[in-house]
């Protein structure tokens, strides 16, 4: 099995510190940064996405994952900022005001940057002025809105009127989730996208970048 | 009368089936072992660290009618509008697990623990919920105004869900003054900590507790949390666990 297939299969298994080994003996094979990134540590979370979405993994499993994907990725770090490997792009995520339910935010977080974007997470409970003003000066293309209750839907399309208002939508797109949220409210308000788990939503957002 | 009551950790211990049903495992899917470690690591975080307090007070059908109507932002029609004038006695409460597990929450968080800070997430959630529980159970043993031990006619409510607007919590801090046992209002009405608990309790005769889910509101709601807390109820045992 080739070393990058290993450290996705590790990363697959949660095992950060094989996964760290393995991606320094990647290194010193010099192998190229990007080669690990893409073809190892993003190769495996994928899956990780996928067995998840297929119910195969559950949360503690993709989180679990997800810290040996960082253990990776701190291993490469210095050699991708050397080598100005970009990133997939900034995504602003947040779970909007009103709601404190952050477990599916978090894992979409996570998710995010297991595969390769920069993630700004502004936490819960988040204003929908704090979300474009974020987006603005970090110059996101994305911002993610998480709900987990329907009284608190309502922030969601104050943050897509807001975006229209200032004249932003074409610079930043909007992406939305959470247990009560569906697609027909994404469109009612004007969402550019609708994910319905986190894996989806590295896929949708993947998607908006391009 | 107005009450500060101490709960024991050991209380509000939850069983892994709820905690595992918030962390997404359908009912039917046992977890594996490995998740069920990290189960335990986290029960024991939340042993040590969870300082569980809680407040309540009696007051009167006109002052839980201002409470209720709040800010003016209710939905046109609520289960809770056509409860509370045929309930007894009305009392407020709030109840905190307290700050240091919100903040470990974070910390872990913060060092990529995700899959230990998740589930103690998780597990401070269901263990807020389960504190509504004990201060049932103080209150039914010791206000003046209870019903009596033996009633099933007691049952939890709580600004933000089933169409009674969030915002009717400014209210409810205005007079029961959770502020003392250390919980706070921020500008989106939610607490702080965040692993908090506020509400009314509301007793009287357990038919006025049923109704039908058949709102605006519930065609969206996921949990249908109504339908199974009043089955409890019919079957006179109270409702521990409110997973919404
Ligand atoms: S269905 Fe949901 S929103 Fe409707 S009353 Fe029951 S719990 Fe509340």
């Amino acid at each position: 099995m080739s070393l990058l297939s290993q450290i996705s299969e590790q990363l697959q298994l949660g095992l950060e510190e094989e996964v760290a080994a393995l991606t320094r003996e990647a290194i010193q094979q010099n192998m190229t940064p990007k080669d690990i990134l893409d073809n190892g540590l993003i190769a495996g979370m994928n899956i990780v996405g996928e067995k998840f979405r297929s119910h195969e993994f559950f949360l503690p499993d993709v989180l679990l994952a997800a810290k040996a994907m960082y253990a990776g990725m701190n291993e490469i770090k210095p050699l991708l900022i050397k080598d100005k490997v970009p990133s997939m792009g900034k995504v602003v995520i947040g779970t909007v005001r009103g709601d404190l339910h952050d477990i599916g935010k978090n894992l979409v977080g996570v998710m995010l940057r297991g595969a390769g974007f920069d993630v700004i997470d502004l936490g819960n409970d988040v204003p929908p002025a704090k979300f474009i003003e974020t987006a603005r000066n970090a110059g996101a293309k994305v911002i993610g809105m998480s709900a987990l209750l329907t009284t608190t839907m309502p922030a969601m399309k104050e943050v897509v009127a807001l975006l229209k208002s200032e004249g932003l939508t074409d610079q930043i797109h909007t992406i939305v989730g959470g247990a009560p949220v569906s697609q027909e409210y994404a469109r009612e308000i004007g969402a550019s996208a609708y994910s319905y788990d986190a894996s989806n939503a590295v896929d949708r957002i993947r998607a908006l970048m391009n | 009368m107005r009450e500060q009551i101490q709960i024991a950790v050991q209380d509000i211990l939850p069983d892994p089936a709820p905690v595992f049903a918030l962390q997404g495992y359908p009912p039917n899917v046992h977890p594996d072992a490995r998740a069920l470690g990290i189960f335990k690591s986290a029960m024991g975080l939340l042993l040590g660290l969870a300082r569980p307090v809680a407040v309540w007070m009696d007051i009167t059908a006109e002052e839980f009618q201002s409470i209720y109507e709040g800010e003016g932002d209710n939905a046109p029609a609520t289960p809770l509008e056509r409860i509370y004038p045929q309930a007894e006695h009305f009392v407020l409460f709030a109840a905190t697990l307290n700050e240091p597990v919100c903040d470990e929450i974070k910390a872990l968080f913060a060092n990529d623990d995700f899959a230990l800070g998740a589930m103690l997430d998780s597990l401070a959630s269901v263990a807020a919920d389960l504190m509504g529980g004990r201060i049932e159970e103080h209150y039914l043993r010791t206000a003046s105004s209870s019903p009596g031990p033996n009633s099933n006619g007691l049952m939890r409510y709580s600004p933000g869900y089933c169409g009674w607007h969030i915002s009717a919590q400014k209210a409810l801090f205005r007079r029961l003054r959770p502020e003392g046992i250390g919980i706070t209002l921020r500008e989106s009405y939610l607490m702080q900590p965040l692993k908090s608990i506020s509400g009314v309790m509301l007793c009287g005769r357990p038919e006025i507790h049923r109704f039908r889910p058949d709102y605006p509101f519930c065609s969206e709601c996921c949990t249908k949390s109504c339908v199974d807390r009043i089955k409890k109820m019919k079957k006179g045992r109270p409702p521990e666990v409110r997973s919404d």
